[in-house]
């Protein structure tokens, strides 16, 4: 058994059913549905996660070189406003008010300063509760720096499991995002695919009695949102002492 | 004036769910420490380290589908101009019961009235009342249930207003974000960014009520050590 391992248009095939050729059938330009399924967890879901972990990496670059200076209050507000703001809604209307065509890229930014903003301020949070604790003083008092402090008892030690829980969630809900706004076509546009656009192409035809595909994409979409929540507790099961 | 009354009625059923499930989990949480402390063997649930958030774009299809197959009711909002209210408050009931999924507030009530519940019932004065005979959990159980309820709609609440948009499309429920969604469609981005600046106009006083009555409840636990 083969799969045609193609994504190229094949009018003339168009909705065809699964079968040896097409595991999960074709789409209405005789595309490959599983092909397709791949495509967007390459072309939209991993740079979501990949933007997702560059904003944490660096919030927490910046959080260190920023140490041993107090973090400037208008810089903590702004950092917790932007957590607190619904990062979905805000891209939406980012997309809306933009009119252009750099759908993606848009996307991919806001949900890149959305995850640096959240980082920060936890950092910021779990720098303010821990540095006066008892051990973090003695330290201070034999001459260890600020940076070395939050490095080694912070982030590699108490702060590890809410960085990682944080990040399990922020990649669920970008994901999520990405994939609404992509439904909505207002995310990734055709040809290229997201899973958005998939369950979106397919959505009329499974309501009229033709799931697959949609079922298809809804799978892949709730295992990519479910992986981090699996990694994050493995990681916190073997930090937790 | 359809959008306001459509997004309220979501959000209503969102709320009123929000208050049976902190309930529901509280009365749990309650019969879970009488079984530890009667000496029997409490099951262990395992705590939910992270919220499970299931994004309502792979829900909401699934529970149409399983709905239209299993039962034979379409759970697609019906055309507004003709339909009763009482039909429209049954409609928005199951796009609601997805965004209140969706949103991870499940998760999160039963994750935070278990700790809440380990926090107030290890203070001192549940162990004074304790000793002297008197039944402080019944106290406690109001306490709990308003610190659960106000800690997780203030975390959950970014992404109930993220997934209302979806919801509405996909429910074709004409609420205020299913309205911005049009606009956008048709290219009418003032019109879209009117009704978007509305539902963050709505976010924002929500945020605000949880925040005053988060600082009362707060001024009134002062008291409780």
């Amino acid at each position: 058994m083969t799969v045609q391992n193609t994504g190229s248009l094949d009018i003339g095939n168009a909705y065809a059913a699964p079968g040896p050729d097409h595991w999960l059938g074709t789409d209405y330009l005789g595309r490959d549905v599983l092909h397709r399924i791949g495509d967007a967890v390459v072309d939209a879901s991993l740079p979501v996660m990949a933007t997702v972990c560059t904003g944490f990496a660096l919030a927490l670059v910046v959080f260190i070189a920023w140490l041993p200076r107090n973090f400037p209050a208008p810089m903590t507000s702004m950092t917790s406003t932007i957590r607190s703001l619904p990062a979905g809604l805000l891209a939406f209307g980012v997309l809306v008010l933009s009119g252009g065509t750099h759908h993606f890229s848009l996307i991919l930014t806001v949900l890149g300063i959305t995850a640096f903003a959240a980082a920060l301020d936890l950092l910021v949070n779990q720098w303010e509760r821990d540095r006066h604790l008892g051990y973090w003083e003695s330290h201070d008092a034999i001459g260890g720096t600020a940076r070395h402090r939050a490095w080694r008892f912070g982030v590699r030690q108490s702060w590890m499991a809410p960085i990682l829980q944080l990040l399990g969630l922020t990649i669920q809900t970008s994901l999520a995002i990405e994939a609404t706004l992509g439904y909505l076509g207002l995310g990734m546009q055709e040809p290229k695919a997201s899973l958005g656009n998939i369950i979106a192409a397919h959505y009329d035809r499974a309501l009229k009695g033709y799931p697959v595909p949609v079922l298809a994409a809804v799978g892949a979409l709730l295992g990519l949102s479910l992986l981090p929540r699996l990694a994050a507790r493995i990681t916190t099961a073997r930090t937790t002492p | 004036m359809e959008g306001g009354l459509t997004t309220s009625l979501i959000l209503g059923w969102v709320a009123i769910f929000c208050l049976a499930f902190t309930g529901l989990c509280v009365v749990l949480t309650q019969w879970r420490d009488r079984e530890k402390r009667d000496g029997r063997k409490a099951k262990t649930i395992d705590h939910a380290t992270l919220p499970l958030v299931l994004p309502a774009l792979a829900i909401a299809p699934l529970c149409i589908f399983l709905s239209w197959l299993s039962f034979r009711v379409n759970l697609i909002f019906p055309v507004f101009e003709f339909t009763g209210t009482v039909e429209l408050i049954k409609a928005s009931l199951a796009p609601a019961l997805i965004l209140f999924i969706g949103s991870g507030l499940p998760g999160r009530i039963f994750s935070t009235s278990r700790s809440e519940w380990a926090f107030w019932s290890g203070k001192p004065f549940v162990k004074v009342e304790d000793s002297l005979g008197k039944n402080p959990r019944r106290r406690l159980r109001p306490l709990v249930a308003r610190r659960t309820l106000l800690q997780s709609a203030s975390d959950c609440l970014p992404l109930v207003f993220s997934e209302l948009v979806i919801i509405e499309s996909i429910f074709n429920a004409p609420g205020l974000g299913y309205w911005s969604w049009e606009f956008a469609k048709a290219r009418e981005a003032s019109s879209a960014a009117q009704v978007i600046a509305v539902l963050f106009l709505v976010y924002a006083l929500i945020n605000v009520s949880i925040n005053v009555a988060n600082k009362r409840l707060g001024k009134k636990l002062a008291g409780y050590v």
